[in-house]
């Protein structure tokens, strides 16, 4: 019998696949799957595969492809007649081999844009708490009352479970975080998160990690719909808040906004995947 | 020489007596010697250095130069190239207290001359017993080997015997690969390969200045290949050698360009003594252990502590005794417990509270790995980068000083998100030194809190970080102006905005990459003039309203009909039909203006175009250009002139 080696999982597809009866064996950091549950394990991580022999007898190395749910913006409302629908498919067809083009020119661009950001982000920080800085009136002795007031206020934040402190960084558990799909109206639970904001400003500033579930979405391993597999959310107005306040120590207010950024969801295309978390309890009640 | 003076002296002398003679002779003598012995007085000191530079030396031959009164004081030739300069009439003394011989000199300027030193042997009967031997295989003629096995060989061995005997308690073989692969050797001898590397590495060129010392830009040197220990030079950060179990692989070339040439033994001494420091690795970790307690003390023992151990899994040879030895003296104070280090090679491992504290390298309690590892962590060069954990937050995360999180400490478990130890190197073990210096101070606080009073600890704990960070700004000194902060927001703004554009692009397209085609077919639909777009398996057909040509120079305008309008994406080609009327205008039943009755144009100087637009798929620009051909006109062209025969538009 054939055996496969499944590449690229994460331990949500993992559980996924244990949790459905699928029956798989380590193997370094891939599973190996028989070919009998091979079709079922495919079917339940919505992905095509396309094998490749490797140096061992009957095994070979699968290379995935997922298929996400394909999203034509506005498809319901398209009232496209027989014959277009099929032209359009048809062009569709006919300019495939421009698609790798189409993705290349946009990751550039894509990166481009985050090259400059960084630099842009780490100057309005630092020039941010220069301006907090030297505005400071309060004496050693008030401006130490006035943080440990912060930091029982960033305690207070509603979702906040607990804070830590270490060398330039804040550590902020949270409890449960659900978010509502707004096309549906149906509560989706995220997860508990650790949202960690560095207290420089460096480095975006503050990242999100979901210690509860990590979801394929567009991308694997997604912490939040709009929080990449790393911990940084996508490019939003919020990156310049969030440092702004940063830079005035107001880190209750940041773990606030923070935290209201993984609840509310916008129209974007990250946003749309939200129905890939489960639902939250009191929507199944 | 002396004969012959003493028969010149004899002749010039005849006349005297022999006894007055050899007076006389010796009294000359004597005055030459003190004529030589002043002139070297007067000019020799002139060219002869003052000062001598000397450096890596460590504190014990420091100590040893102050036992033995040589006066010395530190100085620095270039920044961060410190060492000490002995003055010329103590060098001697310094020499013999240090029991070392000058291998290499080099003129630094303002009579300053940087000896290399070789330190000899202390007379162990246990070391004479081993042998270190050359062995030359790359030379193919006899005499060439002779020649520099005579002239160069003894010198070479001293160097290596030296260099490394206190440390390798072996016989050394020195073998002279010249730019050579060598592969590893496994036997009883050190081996001992210049100028090599141990399997297929790339050629790199060294920086101009290495060691201290400057190396020509000629030479070449080999990059490490990944199999052993690197050996890095901490300035440059350059690899300099590669120790692969017993076989040391010098990279540089330090035998010279020819059989002649005369090898770099300055350069080799240097290179060993890096080496020497590797191999020692009970002195680097006490070194490191020491440093580490330092900047913060353990606590003492608990008097009811019981003898704990420390165990691995996964782990061999000298990573297993960095790793187990740096855990012990560093974390196992801390933890009271039984300490598991464990390879996980990037699994995912459970968290486990049986009373063990483990150590799972490479690994998480869940989650995959998708961040790429910094270049560096806590100042540490990573000898090899690659995928690292993101944290699964479900503990308290290890944190470098540039924000990276190093692993996770959940209950009784450490997780470390990559795999920060590869060789046991003493770079390596500094890392993983500070690391659990990290994970022993989270423990230590941990620990010290109580329930009562965390909570003030915490909130003590927060206001003297934002403290901190509050003094570290003041302390830069940079205050900024309104107007900086305003620029500063525009541009992030800016930024953003554009930045933010291209992901949403970029999502898109990666959430439904035919989409992107699909929505182009749409935007077909869209043009001016465009009724309808059939696209069947080869064929691209435009359907389109009725196009007008305007006439150049009467400015009336032509009505030229609806046409439909086919691309053939098999022979890409493009053909223009009149769905209208069809006109007499140079030739019979014309299309339009420039297309026949057939439907091809004359494209003129334009001919390639439609083609490369067609294979290249680029259909929407293709469309576009394809009505704007019917809209227009050359009058100079033969069909062209006919336009007139097209009726024209009522006003």
């Amino acid at each position: 019998m054939k055996s496969y080696i499944v590449p690229g999982l994460d331990s949500t597809d993992k559980d996924l696949l244990h949790n459905n009866g699928i029956v798989f064996f380590p193997w370094n950091t891939e599973i190996i799957v028989d070919e009998s549950q091979l079709a079922e394990a495919l079917r339940l991580l919505g992905a095509t595969a396309t094998e490749a022999a490797t140096e061992y007898e009957n095994m070979y190395m699968l290379t995935l492809t997922f298929n996400l749910p394909a999203v034509t913006p506005a498809g319901e409302k398209r009232a496209l007649d027989r014959s277009r629908r099929q032209s359009r498919i048809n062009y569709i067809e006919a300019c495939k081999a421009r698609l790798q083009e189409f993705v290349t020119q946009a990751q550039t661009k894509a990166n481009e844009g985050r090259n400059k950001l960084g630099p842009a982000q780490d100057s309005f920080a630092s020039l941010a708490r220069q301006i907090f800085v030297a505005g400071q009136r309060s004496d050693s002795e008030r401006l130490k009352a006035e943080f440990a007031e912060q930091f029982d206020r960033l305690l207070a934040v509603p979702h906040v479970k607990a804070a830590r402190v270490t060398t330039g960084a804040i550590l902020v558990y949270t409890d449960t975080i659900c978010a509502t799909d707004p096309r549906t109206g149906l509560g989706h639970e995220l997860g508990e998160f650790l949202i960690v904001i560095r207290t420089d400003g460096a480095d975006d500033g503050v990242h999100w990690f979901n210690s509860t579930r990590r979801v394929r979405t567009i991308h694997p391993g997604m912490n939040a719909p709009r929080v990449y597999a790393d911990g940084t959310c996508c490019v939003d107005e919020i990156k310049e808040t969030l440092l702004e306040l940063i830079a005035q120590f107001e880190f209750a207010t940041v773990a606030e906004l923070a935290i209201q950024f993984v609840e509310t969801l916008s129209n974007d295309e990250l946003s749309k995947h939200i129905d890939r978390w489960p639902l939250a309890k009191e929507t199944h009640k | 020489m002396a004969s012959m003076l003493h028969n010149a002296f004899a002749h010039v002398f005849s006349f005297l007596s022999q006894p007055i003679a050899l007076a006389v002779e010796g009294v000359l003598l004597l005055a030459l010697v003190g004529f030589l012995a002043a002139w070297r007085y007067r000019y020799v000191k002139y060219f002869r250095p003052k000062r001598y530079f000397v450096r890596l030396l460590t504190s014990e031959q420091l100590n040893a130069l102050k036992h033995a009164a040589v006066p010395f004081n530190t100085a620095a030739v270039n920044p961060g190239e410190e060492g000490i300069l002995i003055p010329q009439p103590d060098f001697k003394r310094a020499l013999k207290a240090l029991r070392a011989r000058v291998v290499e000199r080099i003129d630094i300027g303002n009579r300053i001359e940087e000896t290399v030193l070789a330190f000899a042997l202390q007379c162990d009967p246990a070391l004479q017993a081993f042998q270190t031997t050359l062995h030359d295989t790359t030379l193919l003629r006899w005499y060439q080997r002779w020649y520099y096995s005579l002239r160069y060989g003894r010198k070479i061995l001293d160097v290596v015997r030296d260099g490394l005997m206190p440390s390798v308690k072996t016989d050394i073989r020195v073998h002279m690969t010249r730019g050579g692969v060598d592969c590893p050797v496994v036997d009883e001898s050190f081996h001992v390969f210049l100028y090599a590397a141990p399997a297929d590495a790339n050629k790199v060129r060294p920086p101009g200045r290495l060691l201290g010392l400057d190396l020509a830009r000629t030479r070449g040197a080999f990059g490490t290949s990944g199999q052993g220990v690197p050996i890095i030079d901490e300035t440059s950060q350059f690899a300099i050698a590669e120790l692969v179990d017993n076989c040391l692989y010098v990279s540089l070339d330090v035998t010279g360009t020819q059989w002649k040439t005369r090898p770099d033994l300055g350069l080799l001494v240097r290179v060993l003594q890096k080496v020497d420091e590797e191999l020692i690795a009970d002195k680097f970790l006490a070194e490191i252990v020491e440093r580490a307690n330092a900047e913060h003390p353990p606590l003492p023992e608990a008097p009811d502590s019981q003898p704990r151990n420390v165990s691995s899994e996964g782990f061999g040879g000298r990573r297993q005794t960095v790793l187990t030895s740096l855990v012990r003296d560093i974390l196992l104070p801390a933890v009271h417990a039984d300490v598991l280090v464990k390879q996980c090679a990037g699994s995912n491992q459970p968290p486990i509270e049986d009373g063990t504290f483990r150590i799972f390298f490479h690994a998480s309690p869940m989650g995959s790995m998708s961040m790429e590892t910094p270049e560096r962590i806590w100042g540490y060069r990573l000898l090899k980068r690659g995928q690292a954990f993101v944290p699964s937050a479900m503990g308290v995360p290890i944190i470098d000083d540039a924000g990276f999180i190093v692993g996770e400490l959940v209950g009784n478990n450490l997780y470390l998100h990559q795999e920060y130890i590869h060789y046991g190197s003493k770079i390596e073990a500094a890392m993983v030194a500070r690391l659990l210096l990290e994970v022993r101070k989270e423990l230590h606080s941990a620990r010290n809190a109580t329930a009562e009073t965390l909570s003030r600890k915490l909130a003590d704990h927060f206001a003297d970080e934002c403290s901190r960070q509050m003094k570290s700004c003041a302390a830069r000194g940079l205050k900024a102006t309104t107007q900086e902060m305003t620029k500063a927001r525009n541009n992030l703004r800016e930024v953003i905005k554009n930045a933010r554009l291209a992901e949403g692009n970029l999502l898109r397209l990666q959430a439904a990459p035919s989409e992107e085609l699909g929505r182009e077919y749409d935007e077909l639909l869209k043009l001016a003039n465009v009724i309808d777009v059939r696209v069947s398996a080869d064929t691209l057909v435009v359907v389109t309203k009725t196009l007008n040509c305007v006439h150049p120079k009467t400015k009336q305008k032509h009505e030229i009909g609806a046409f439909e309008i086919h691309i053939s994406m098999r022979y890409h080609t493009i053909k223009w039909y009149n769905q209208t009327r069809k006109v007499q205008g140079g030739r019979s039943s014309m299309n339009a203006p420039h297309v026949d009755e057939n439907g091809n144009a004359c494209f003129g100087n334009t001919k390639e175009l439609f083609p490369m637009l067609i294979s290249k798929r680029e259909f929407a620009s293709a469309v576009e250009l394809a009505i704007a051909f019917v809209e227009s006109v050359n009058l100079d062209d033969t069909w062209g002139k006919h336009i007139v025969s097209w009726p024209v538009v009522a006003e």
